[in-house]
């Protein structure tokens, strides 16, 4: 490691994504590093701006009204826990936080007065900023106070169940164990980690991503969504995700005793920053509502379940470019009348008028220019709908329990699909496996994100969703696309960013 | 037109992913080599510029993906190949059973005129791994293949250290031109309706 990306650090010879430079290329690179800054400060700026009017604006009809404040005090807390995680994990590029740091700096500086009353995302805490700050280069240290000031003066407006739904948020990233009061939940997670619990259990687990969905759209409060963050962050062995959860069934559902309990999870999953859940609920609101406009955001359960199908078939024409060929005639037709070109200007032109969201040409413009790196990761998940489309528990069943069961249960399913797309191949299962080995040393070599645990994520990932849709597996590409996802987002976030969700 | 058919050689590297296609291609052309190479997605080329026999050739040299899947590709990179170098890798025994598939598919999809003299060349890379003792084909094996396959010229490499690399190539080149006398049949006519005015028309008499 030791290098950092996201940031213009000359010395080490590294763009801000994280890669090497070619030497060949240094001297051009320091010739426009300093231009790409500004560019780069300039977008920041312009996003922030926007976003913060976004957030002032928030009367607008069932949007949330999310204070500019309390959007940058998420903003800021979510990077401090994401820097303070990936240091303790090295998981990914801790070294592209400084950037995101600087940008934080700028952005820190709005306003903070107003009601905070949606804090869903908001994740203010009142030991990270200190961490933060001092792990922070001397330049940002003012940046951090005020950063700091400004959490706490939130703090102090919110009551009591808003703290919670703080340490949620923290918990969901750096200390897991955070269960809300849903108490079904408990058995929902007994049954996701026993490894014959199939089919039922997936619909369970819908039915939990119908709610999410809801509370997401509908951005009505942060309750009960922790202990799915929880969850979504199991990705280590299944044994370590057993051991929690047991330790969950014999505890009280008290949020005191859980924040007691060690962190055992890796973070990989992150919810989207409050500031952009406007966006992202637009993005996922336009897919609702193709289906069944009358229904579309009054969160109704049955509404959901028919409008998250259809969110599917809608998106995979979008995602098509990345990381498959739209394969499935039938719903791309399905979803292409309303959505031909590119993704950006089709969600925006969607079925939401123009009065509904007055600021989308802004957006769009504001995209055309350039989305800050230090966004970037959370707009591409806000576009694509990330939290809509995420089935909890999905992604580390995938990687957990099919691992040793699959090969007898699923494999005349996967035999079947397999050979339709490739009748050449050998009957046998998960044969990209070892493509995938062979191509992880092979994924942006160099780059200080995938040392081991980097690649342990992108194996993951890479699996995850090879199992998902077997018919395509692994396809060489494959790796670089989610290797810069991962350098974007947390892993379970760039499943379902990636194509996942279809 | 005449010229250009000479001189520029069109060679394709096909085997295994990760049996060190790109590590040979590159080690040939740049004499490098490198332990942090990308997977290559679809097709790269790099040329070079070669002598032989007093003759200036470019060598235009294709690395192909080696994810099976990528076969389908094929049709569009390998037509017009004047050789095709087949690698395995002598510590896997997979790289090696894999070469009649990938000698087929070439011969399939780049539908050759004469498919039974179409020259290949078959490389053994990866000899340094370990001294050599993960090896787990062995050449005598090997060069039966090569004997059933109509005597094709075989050569255990190690683009690592750069073992036989120049060699292979040196004979990968020998064996694009031993197609050509064929075509130059073809080209006196067309020498001559272009009109004499190329320089290198005449060293198609050499």
């Amino acid at each position: 490691m030791g290098a950092t990306p996201f940031d213009f650090d000359f010395d080490h010879k590294r763009d801000v994504y994280g890669f090497a430079v070619r030497p060949q290329h240094l001297q051009r690179f320091r010739e426009y590093a300093k231009i790409y800054k500004e560019e780069e400060d300039e977008r920041t700026h312009r996003w922030k701006d926007f976003l913060d009017r976004l957030a002032d604006s928030a009367d607008l009809p069932s949007t949330p009204s999310i204070h500019a404040a309390a959007a940058g005090d998420a903003e800021s807390a979510e990077k401090s826990v994401k820097e303070e995680h990936h240091e303790a994990e090295n998981t990914d590029t801790d070294t592209n936080l400084e950037y995101l740091k600087e940008a934080d700096g700028n952005e820190e500086l709005g306003d903070v007065n107003g009601e905070p009353d949606d804090i869903k995302g908001v994740t203010s805490n009142l030991e990270k900023p200190k961490e933060d700050s001092s792990s922070r280069g001397a330049d940002c240290d003012e940046d951090d106070e005020e950063e700091g000031e400004a959490e706490e003066r939130n703090i102090k407006i919110e009551c009591v169940d808003q703290v919670d739904d703080n340490d949620e948020s923290i918990e969901a990233k750096g200390k897991p164990e955070d269960f809300d009061d849903v108490a079904g939940n408990s058995e929902k997670l007994k049954e996701e980690t026993s490894a014959d619990y199939v089919t039922p259990n997936k619909a369970s687990e819908e039915f939990k991503e119908i709610n999410e969905g809801s509370e997401e759209i509908k951005v009505i409060n942060g309750g009960s969504e922790g202990f799915k963050d929880q969850n979504g962050g199991s990705k280590e062995l299944g044994e370590v995700n057993n051991d929690n959860f047991k330790r969950f069934e014999e505890t009280p559902f008290d949020k005191g005793l859980l924040d007691e309990l060690e962190p055992i999870k890796v973070e990989s999953w992150r919810r989207v920053r409050a500031s952009l859940s406007i966006i992202e609920k637009m993005m996922s609101s336009r897919v609702v509502k193709r289906n069944d406009t009358a229904n579309a955001i009054s969160g109704e359960v049955a509404t959901q379940l028919a409008s998250i199908e259809e969110d599917r078939a809608v998106e995979e024409t979008h995602e098509g470019n990345s990381a498959e060929e739209s394969y499935d005639a039938e719903k791309v037709d399905r979803s292409q009348d309303g959505a031909p070109g590119d993704s950006t200007s089709v969600t925006l032109e969607g079925d939401n008028g123009g009065s509904y969201f007055p600021w989308r040409e802004e957006l769009e413009s504001l995209v055309r220019g350039g989305v800050p790196i230090a966004l970037r990761g959370e707009m591409w998940q806000a576009f694509v709908g990330v939290g809509a489309r995420k089935i909890t528990g999905y992604y580390n069943k995938l990687l957990d329990e099919r691992t040793d069961v699959l090969d007898e249960k699923d494999l005349k399913d996967q035999v079947v699909n397999e050979q339709k797309s490739s009748p050449k191949k050998d009957p046998k299962p998960e044969k990209w496996k070892g493509q995938i080995e062979k191509d992880l040393p092979r994924t942006f070599p160099g780059h200080p994100a995938l040392d081991e645990d980097g690649r342990n994520a992108l194996r993951r990932l890479l699996t995850a969703y090879a199992r998902h849709n077997p018919s395509v597996g692994y396809c060489q590409a494959m790796n670089f696309f989610a290797g810069l996802f991962l350098l974007f987002m947390p892993e379970e976030n760039a499943f379902w960013g990636s194509g996942g969700g279809h | 037109m005449a010229s250009r058919r000479r001189t520029l050689l069109k060679v394709i590297i096909l085997g295994d992913s990760g049996v060190g296609k790109t590590s040979l291609m590159n080690q040939y052309v740049n004499k490098k080599f490198s332990n942090q190479y990308k997977a290559t997605i679809g097709a790269d080329f790099l040329t070079k510029e070669v002598q032989f026999e007093d003759r200036l050739f470019t060598l235009q040299i294709w690395d192909t993906a080696g994810q099976e899947r990528f076969q389908s590709l094929g049709v569009a990179f390998y037509r017009g190949a004047d050789c095709c170098v087949l690698v395995y890798d002598v510590n896997s025994m997979k790289s090696f059973d894999n070469l009649n598939n990938w000698r087929e598919e070439f011969l399939i999809q780049a539908s050759p005129s004469d498919p039974d003299n179409f020259p290949f060349v078959l490389l053994g890379n990866k000899v340094d791994v370990d001294g050599g003792n993960s090896r787990v084909v062995s050449e005598k094996k090997a060069k039966a293949w090569c004997a059933s396959k109509g005597n094709i010229p075989y050569f255990e490499t190690s683009a690592k250290d750069g073992i036989n690399v120049e060699e292979a190539f040196q004979c990968i080149v020998k064996n694009a031109l031993k197609n050509e006398p064929e075509e130059e049949l073809y080209m006196p006519d067309t020498v001559d309706v272009v009109g004499g005015n190329r320089g290198q028309g005449s060293s198609g008499c050499c």
